[in-house]
């Protein structure tokens, strides 16, 4: 495995723009100072995703525009960018860490014959190759992986680079959409946007929990307000799920789900192991509870010992008049 | 009613899959397997034996302290070394303290009932496992996830045991996955529940196989296991300590084994005939901890597993009938075990032995009528297991009077192997020992010192939240309640005007909560049966017998592995 | 309508994950499950051939006491199993794991192939495509429906805001998510029952394997170090004093997080 000839960041679009993941990823790139950094964007439109591309740095853009692209479909996207990657010859190819982003990833890596590194959170450029970091078996352990293989392809976890603009004329190189008759054979038939503005869970990259100090099942609204205005996703600890105030799909932890987003805002929760065990990796926690004593305050970064009632309808205001002002 | 259960024929079947079961079901299978070889008389060729568990796997649900007597394994598996029993030790040094807040007097010698010399330290979850592949090895089917619920009585016998439904959601109705337990017929059940078995129960009431006996005693046993920094304790060492943190009414001790490979075994049993509402036996092990002895061996350690479970205490005279039309009871479920030696494995492997003799002789004589299935009744009595347990016949009766006044009398009848008190002392069920709090503080609102409240620090102490999730409890969170309360009104009436709801207390998994209103000061009681360890305390303790331990969905509860 | 369902053998997450400190792999001497997410695979399987006749077949990589978690698959009404089981195959990374998949799926009859929507211990939710790209067969993953239409199936993949239906001729490879059913139990005549299926056990050259491209050695990535992360601390705790809203905000501003 070398660096030479840079890493081609696997653009993924999402609600017309490019994927926060996607940003994270070509400013990581930069940061390697491996170059050059392309972006290979597949859409029945390009344009937008080209500009934003650019906007965060990259080098070389790889366009496929095609009306075939307008939706995900794994086949014609890995055609795209293996076409793109036989282009670049990069020596990394990074993709998303999402459903669409783990098929292109695994599919891709299959047919170059790459290695493939899973959900990596730290990627370094040594010893004239990449080194990754990966957290296995739910963050309790971390392992360095490197691959064996020019290129190698990783999915990149979302959430974890940090994403800053630093625009350039980028290059954009257009190429066929050639695409192999097996690959097509997948039709889409409808869109369906059903539960459009609900963030799921284990996707969210921030999230506000209620727990048992909420102290009502109607003032889980404040913990939902608050959400809304963060545009985060809601969750819940096993004790008002056991109560019956929310749904166990809401339910983090040991018995729920496991999450792992840039902010957890934690209200009312104490912080029970069994909660610990599906929140712990967030890489940021924020913990509201009258309970000094309350075990979450033991690992969350910014604490408040206070009346969540008050504490979080404030600051559901403070955070709305803060996004009106920007 | 148009649901159709499947039925399934079995000759033999095994209700638990312990140590007790496990090792009558190999006994019995290689028996039989001698008998076909050996080629004079009936060949048996198609009998069939089955072992129902209600935990995840076998083992999952094996708990103890545990120090074993080897002699039935080694008549049982007699190349169990070959056959790399999980043994953690041999006994070979043995200390016992009387513990004092802080301090310690040390017993120059170990009492003869205490002498575990030859002994070996075990834990009873890696036992199970390893014991129930020899079984299934033998050609026995071991039925993990399946709960027996009910037992099926026709005609005035036993003829098996029906498993626990599946897929029922909390308000009782069948999700889309619903599966019907299955009705197991069997010429002989095997009841092998372990302590508090609810099976057990059920058919000891049924045939009144408890006429005339002292009514079960129990303790619970609260432990875990820890990794300590090399060198700490030899594998094979154990203690033994008395006193302290139990008050002097309160009989128990605690206890520490060395394991292979740096762990520990670390517990205390609290005996659960206690008259103060305000004990907490997970908390009284806490406290253990505290007390330096241990504290000091367990500094820089890391907790890795907890657990606990009641264990039958009541002596040989709380033994009741062991067959019955249709069945033979074996190990903890019939009570068999020594508290004074805290020693039930033996009794466990020797009961299930013998059981699997008169039942193979049956087989063989093709009749199973109660009175061969007797059989095994008598050659119980003839062991040495069962003499052991009736020099110590008074023990726990004695106990009850307190631990010094106890002690003197124990001594007394150890010495002169049980003559003490040539009868039998009496004895009352344990949840009848339990005082109102008034009367035993003074106060209704007795200080957290008096009481012995902790804090815990989550280093070396645990709440009872954090323990749990170390003893991989979980359930199918979306089924009713396994445990049945039958009148809340009870909850909240005379139960927390006397006793301030000891379930709070006395359940070491933390599943009782009960929560008082702010404003309106009206209490509720929540049960959070998902973290339930299935040790049975609240079925012995509740005062007002108000809750019913009933197995959950088979798979549920916690997943040990070591303990 | 045959169908292949990939089915893992996973540690239990209950149990305690202990890491060889020496070789930072799994200790497998604990309690180990079938994969849950797997048993959805099963369990749509089991369904589409109730609907449509056919037989279920499981495939599975593994130790030979990844032999309980397929008889679990057995027991829960899949006919017939392939295991294979190599020394050479121990630690075969997300690639090398997809080629003895494909290639063992190459050896018997499917119009469908399904899988789990990710392994509990491995996580990648990479093999299905892998897979997929190995067989020339198109992928469909994390699916929240999968209906059978003659030689075709409509399926909807689940996205943040809802989901897109999917047509797509047989045969085809298919990954399907947790919730998309309810995985029956194994019932006491299925696991008997389980016990007489027949279950093919295959090495690495009764499947034809390249040993080069297998194992630990035949893997295209390695693991260069491994370490259990510091546990958190705490971080700054403040007393509300009618502030404490503003403070929060203010520490978000500071870590870039509004
Ligand atoms: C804390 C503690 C310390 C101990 N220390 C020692 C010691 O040092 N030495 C010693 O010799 N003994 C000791 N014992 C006692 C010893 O553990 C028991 O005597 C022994 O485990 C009894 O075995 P058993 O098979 O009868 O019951 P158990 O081990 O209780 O096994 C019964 C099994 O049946 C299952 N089961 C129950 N009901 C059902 C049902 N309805 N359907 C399906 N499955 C069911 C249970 O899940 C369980 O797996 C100790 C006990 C405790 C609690
Ligand atoms: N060793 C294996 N044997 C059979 N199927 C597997 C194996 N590993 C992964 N799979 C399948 O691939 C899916 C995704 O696994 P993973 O990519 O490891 O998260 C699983 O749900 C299984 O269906």
């Amino acid at each position: 495995m070398s660096t030479q000839n840079g890493i081609l960041v696997v653009a993924e679009p999402k609600d017309g723009k490019l994927a926060n993941v996607t940003l994270e990823s070509i400013t990581q790139a930069r940061a390697l100072a491996v170059w050059p950094v392309s972006v290979v964007v597949v859409a029945a439109e390009t344009a937008p995703f080209v500009a934003a591309a650019g906007r965060y740095g990259a080098d070389r853009v790889y366009v496929v525009e095609t009306p075939e692209a307008a939706v995900f479909r794994p086949g014609p996207f890995i055609d795209a960018v293996a076409a793109a990657a036989k282009a670049a010859e990069p020596a990394l190819i990074l993709c998303a860490g999402s459903p669409d982003g783990r098929d292109v990833a695994a599919g891709c890596a299959a047919r170059l014959g790459a290695g493939l590194l899973v959900d990596i959170t730290g990627l370094e450029a040594k010893d004239g190759g990449f080194v990754v970091t990966h957290p296995c078996f739910g963050g309790s352990v971390i392992v360095e992986k490197q691959a064996t293989t020019t290129p190698a392809v990783a999915t990149v976890r979302p959430n974890v680079f940090a994403r800053e603009e630093a625009p350039k004329d980028a290059e954009v190189v257009a190429l066929p959409a050639d695409f192999t008759p097996a690959g097509l054979l997948a039709k889409v038939l409808d869109v369906v946007c059903e539960n459009l503005g609900i963030v799921s869970l284990e996707e969210a990259s921030i999230i506000v929990s209620g727990g048992r100090g909420i102290g009502s099942a109607e003032n889980f609204k404040l913990v939902q307000e608050l959400a809304a205005a963060l545009g985060a996703a809601v969750g819940a600890s096993r004790a008002i799920v056991d109560e019956g105030w929310v749904p166990h799909q809401y339910q983090v932890g040991q018995t729920g789900k496991t999450v792992s987003p840039q902010l957890y805002i934690a209200c009312g929760i104490s912080g029970a192991i069994q909660h610990a065990a599906g929140m712990q990796t967030s890489k940021c926690i924020v913990a509201i509870n009258k309970d000094p004593e309350a075990a979450i305050f033991n690992f969350a970064d910014f604490g408040v010992v206070g009346d969540l009632l008050v504490i979080v309808p404030a600051l559901t205001e403070a955070i709305r008049r803060r996004k009106a002002a920007s | 009613m148009t649901e159709t259960r499947d039925v399934m024929e079995v000759d033999v079947l095994f209700v638990g899959g312990g140590i007790a079961s496990l090792s009558s079901a190999l006994h019995l299978s290689k028996l039989i397997k001698a008998h076909n070889q050996k080629g004079d008389g009936k060949k048996l060729d198609e009998v069939t034996i089955a072992v129902l568990e209600k935990g995840f796997s076998i083992g999952a649900h094996g708990i103890s302290g545990a120090v074993m007597a080897p002699g039935p394994l080694k008549e049982l598996v007699p190349d169990f070394l070959e056959k790399g029993a999980p043994l953690e030790g041999e006994v070979k040094k043995e200390s016992v303290y009387l513990l004092t807040k802080t301090g310690k007097i040390k017993s120059p010698i170990t009492p003869p009932p205490l002498n575990n010399h030859g002994n070996y330290v075990v834990s009873m979850a890696r036992l199970n496992q390893w014991m129930g592949g020899l079984v299934e090895d033998n050609g026995v089917d071991l039925f993990p996830e399946f709960a027996g619920v009910e037992v099926l009585y026709e005609d005035g016998r036993v003829i098996g045991v029906r498993t626990g439904d599946k897929g029922i959601d909390a308000g009782g109705d069948k999700k889309p996955n619903y599966e019907p337990g299955t009705d197991l017929h069997a010429r002989v059940t095997v009841l092998g529940e372990g302590s508090r078995g609810s099976l057990t129960k059920d058919v000891i009431a049924h045939f009144k196989l408890d006429a005339g006996k002292n009514p079960p005693g129990f303790e619970v046993g609260v432990k875990e296991v820890w990794q300590l920094p090399e060198g700490r304790i030899e594998p094979g060492e154990i203690i033994h300590c008395m006193g302290y943190p139990l008050k002097s009414d309160t009989f128990g001790g605690g206890f520490v084994y060395g394991m292979k490979d740096n762990l520990v075994s670390v517990g205390q049993l609290t005996s659960l005939d206690y008259s103060d509402p305000f004990i907490d036996p997970h908390r009284e092990f806490q406290r253990f901890k505290l007390h330096p002895l241990v504290s000091a061996l367990l500094k820089d350690g890391r907790l890795i597993q907890y657990g606990a479970k009641t264990a039958p205490v009541g002596g040989y005279f709380s033994v009741p009938k062991l067959a019955f039309p249709g069945g033979v009871i074996i190990g903890d479920a019939a009570n068999l075990f020594n508290g004074m030696k805290i020693k039930g494995i033996d009794l466990a492997m020797r009961s299930g032995m013998l059981a699997a003799q008169a039942i193979f002789e049956g087989l063989v004589a093709d009749d199973l009528s109660e009175a061969r299935l007797a059989g095994y009744e008598k050659a119980m009595a003839d062991s040495n297991e069962m003499k052991n347990l009736y020099k110590v016949r008074n023990f726990h009766q004695a106990m009850t009077r307190g631990l010094y006044l106890g002690l003197t009398t124990v001594a007394l009848q150890y010495v002169f192997g049980g003559r003490v008190f040539k009868n039998r002392l009496p004895a009352t069920p344990d949840h009848a020992h339990l005082k109102k709090v008034t009367e035993k503080y003074g106060t209704a609102t007795p200080s957290a010192e008096a009481v012995g409240d902790v804090k815990y620090d989550k280093q070396l102490t645990f709440d009872k939240e954090t323990d749990v999730y170390y003893s991989g409890a979980t359930h199918e969170e979306a089924q009713p309640s396994h445990l049945k309360i039958e009148s809340f009104d009870v909850c909240y009436g005379p139960c927390t005007e006397q006793f301030q709801n000891p379930c709070v207390r006395f359940c070491p998994a933390g599943v009782y909560e009960m929560t008082v209103d702010e404003a309106t000061g009206k209490r509720s009681l929540k049960v959070n049966f998902s973290n339930c360890v299935h040790c049975k305390t609240c079925d012995v303790k509740d005062p007002f017998e108000n809750i019913q331990w009933v197995p959950p969905e088979g798979g549920g509860g916690p997943k040990y592995t070591v303990v | 309508m045959n169908i292949a369902v990939c089915v893992k053998q996973v540690i239990d997450t209950e149990a305690e994950k202990r890491l060889d400190p020496a070789t930072w792999r799994l200790d497998r001497n604990v309690t180990c499950i079938l994969n849950p997410y797997d048993e959805y695979a099963v369990e749509e399987a089991l369904r589409i051939k109730e609907a449509h006749g056919g037989e279920v077949t499981a495939v599975c990589m593994g130790p030979q006491k990844a032999e309980d978690a397929v008889r679990k698959s057995l027991a829960m009404g899949v006919d017939s199993a392939v295991l294979v089981v190599d020394e050479a195959l121990t630690g075969s990374d997300v690639q090398a794991t997809a080629y003895v998949l494909a290639e063992a799926l190459k050896g018997i009859q499917w119009d469908l192939v399904i899988f789990g929507v990710r392994s509990t211990d491995g996580e990648t939710g990479c093999v299905p495509a892998a897979v997929a790209e190995r067989l020339g067969v198109p992928l469909l993953s994390t699916l929240a429906k999968v209906e059978v239409q003659g030689s075709s199936v409509a399926v909807h993949r689940e996205t943040e805001q809802g989901y897109v239906s999917y047509e797509c001729p047989l045969p085809a490879v298919l990954s399907v998510i947790k919730g998309i059913n309810e995985p029956r139990y194994p019932s006491m005549k299925g696991i008997m029952g389980a016990k007489k299926k027949p279950l093919d056990v295959k090495d690495a050259s009764a499947l034809g394997l390249d040993t080069a491209q297998v194992g630990l050695s035949g893997s295209k990535t390695k693991v260069l170090s491994a370490r259990i992360p510091e546990p958190r601390k705490a971080g700054v705790k403040i007393e509300d004093d009618g502030t404490g809203a503003q403070k929060i905000v203010e520490f978000l501003a500071s870590q870039k997080l509004v």
